[in-house]
């Protein structure tokens, strides 16, 4: 015997003109561009981590080394220099490039939403709701028109 | 205070200009050059909602415009030009900002440094469509979502009373950030360039009832000009509203065609009549 289960109701998908859906949408592209700063701010302190530890590092490294011989020294640099090159690219690799590729992912979809909501936009004063208009394009203003890449 | 009644007659003596012919322009305008050392003198923006040739109109004013132009896109950032306008003795450097017409990032930070912090232009020239705005092929899905969801046809009709209300609203926040950029401030001035107007030069007169506040209840748009006029005062030294037409073209969207009513160059006539008024006011 089956028991039958109950379906889960789906809404009807509510126009843009609806104002509950537009900011629904609004909030979404909203917690997009979060995302997209946070991944840009990550990727930024990887790249200044990229430069500023191995310089440490070596400037470490140089220090600790200056009253061996020549040889050694220029050893344990070169190897220590390497060292930081193949965790550099690794970094590169591994955390920026994909933090750079969601970031820019996210902001081709977050565009793309509020260029529709821009469209939608003055369908939120019809009512003579001025405020709430006002408000809506005050947060609409703070998206930018066009992914970085193609600005 | 402003006058309408004189702002009527600019409009109507750019129609006479029209059918007279124009006289030559009093003034010439040129691109300052690229590592000119002159200070410029006369900060101006050019504002209006997406579409409606502003950079087509700066263009022009550069003489960029001739047989072979093609329009240009969406701008998606604000354009800074720098401009000599010579009129009579009077030699007049500007550093025009050409500010792009939808809400977002780009432009909300171009206001803010030419009206905001204390920055104030002189004079803004404001450019109006009559609702004839252009729409550029990547918009048009979402232009066409918004129809459906409004239950209009994909008609011209049905477009220009939406650029109309965005036009509208897009002018509301423009004013709102004049009131408080002009405020404390005198010998202002505003220009309302109605572009396009080759689309729909017999009806110029319905375009201008549109545009100018005078008798009788009026537009939802000369109202607010109107309401901006009385806040500003006498710090609003000028407001001219004139039809404007420099690159007649059909307008053409959805299947649905608006062509130029212009045979005999007549945009030349309006043209030559925007430079004589602005060698006026600069």
């Amino acid at each position: 015997m089956t028991s039958e289960r109950p379906q889960p109701e789906h809404p009807r998908p509510r126009s843009l003109t609806d104002p509950d859906a537009f900011d629904v949408e609004l909030s979404r592209a909203e917690a997009l561009l979060r995302t997209v700063e946070h991944h840009r701010n990550l990727a930024r302190a990887g790249r200044i981590l990229q430069i500023a530890v191995p310089v440490a590092l070596l400037s470490l490294v140089a220090a600790l080394t200056a009253g061996e011989g020549g040889t050694t020294a220029a050893l344990v640099f070169a190897a220590s220099a390497a060292a930081c090159a193949v965790t550099a690219l690794w970094a590169q690799a591994s955390v920026i490039a994909p933090l750079t590729r969601s970031a820019a992912r996210d902001e081709g979809a977050m565009v793309e939403i509020v260029n529709t909501l821009r469209e939608f936009l003055s369908s939120m004063d019809d009512n003579g709701d001025a405020s709430r208009y006002r408000l809506l394009r005050v947060r609409v203003e703070r998206f930018p028109m066009a992914p970085r890449n193609l600005r | 205070m402003v006058r309408w009644n004189d702002v009527r007659e600019g409009w109507l003596a750019a129609e006479g200009v029209v059918r007279d012919s124009a006289p030559p322009p009093a003034t010439s305008v040129k691109q300052m050059r690229r590592l000119s050392l002159f200070r410029t003198t006369a900060p101006l923006t050019v504002t209006g909602y997406r579409g409606a040739g502003k950079s087509t109109l700066y263009d022009a004013l550069e003489g960029r415009v001739s047989l072979g132009y093609r329009p240009p896109g969406k701008s998606l950032g604000a354009e800074t030009h720098r401009t000599v306008f010579k009129t009579g003795r009077k030699k007049i450097r500007a550093e025009s900002w050409v500010l792009p017409g939808q809400p977002g990032e780009e432009r909300n930070e171009a206001l803010g440094r030419v009206m905001g912090d204390g920055n104030y232009p002189v004079g803004v020239v404001h450019a109006v469509s009559w609702g004839y705005n252009s729409v550029r092929a990547d918009e048009l899905p979402h232009l066409e979502d918004r129809l459906i969801a409004d239950g209009r046809p994909r008609t011209i009709a049905s477009v220009r009373d939406l650029n109309l209300k965005e036009e509208l609203q897009d002018f509301k926040d423009i004013s709102r950030r004049l009131v408080r950029a002009w405020s404390r401030r005198d010998k202002v001035w505003l220009i309302i360039v109605v572009t396009k107007s080759d689309l729909f030069w017999d009806d110029r007169r319905k375009a201008m009832e549109y545009y100018l506040p005078g008798e009788g209840a009026g537009s939802a748009f000369s109202r607010h000009l109107d309401d901006f006029a009385d806040t500003l005062g006498d710090a609003l030294e000028r407001v001219l509203i004139l039809p404007f037409s420099c690159f007649p073209e059909p307008y053409k969207i959805f299947h649905d065609e608006a062509p130029s009513q212009f045979v005999n160059r007549e945009q030349d006539a309006l043209f030559n009549n925007f430079l004589s008024v602005m060698g006026k006011v600069l």
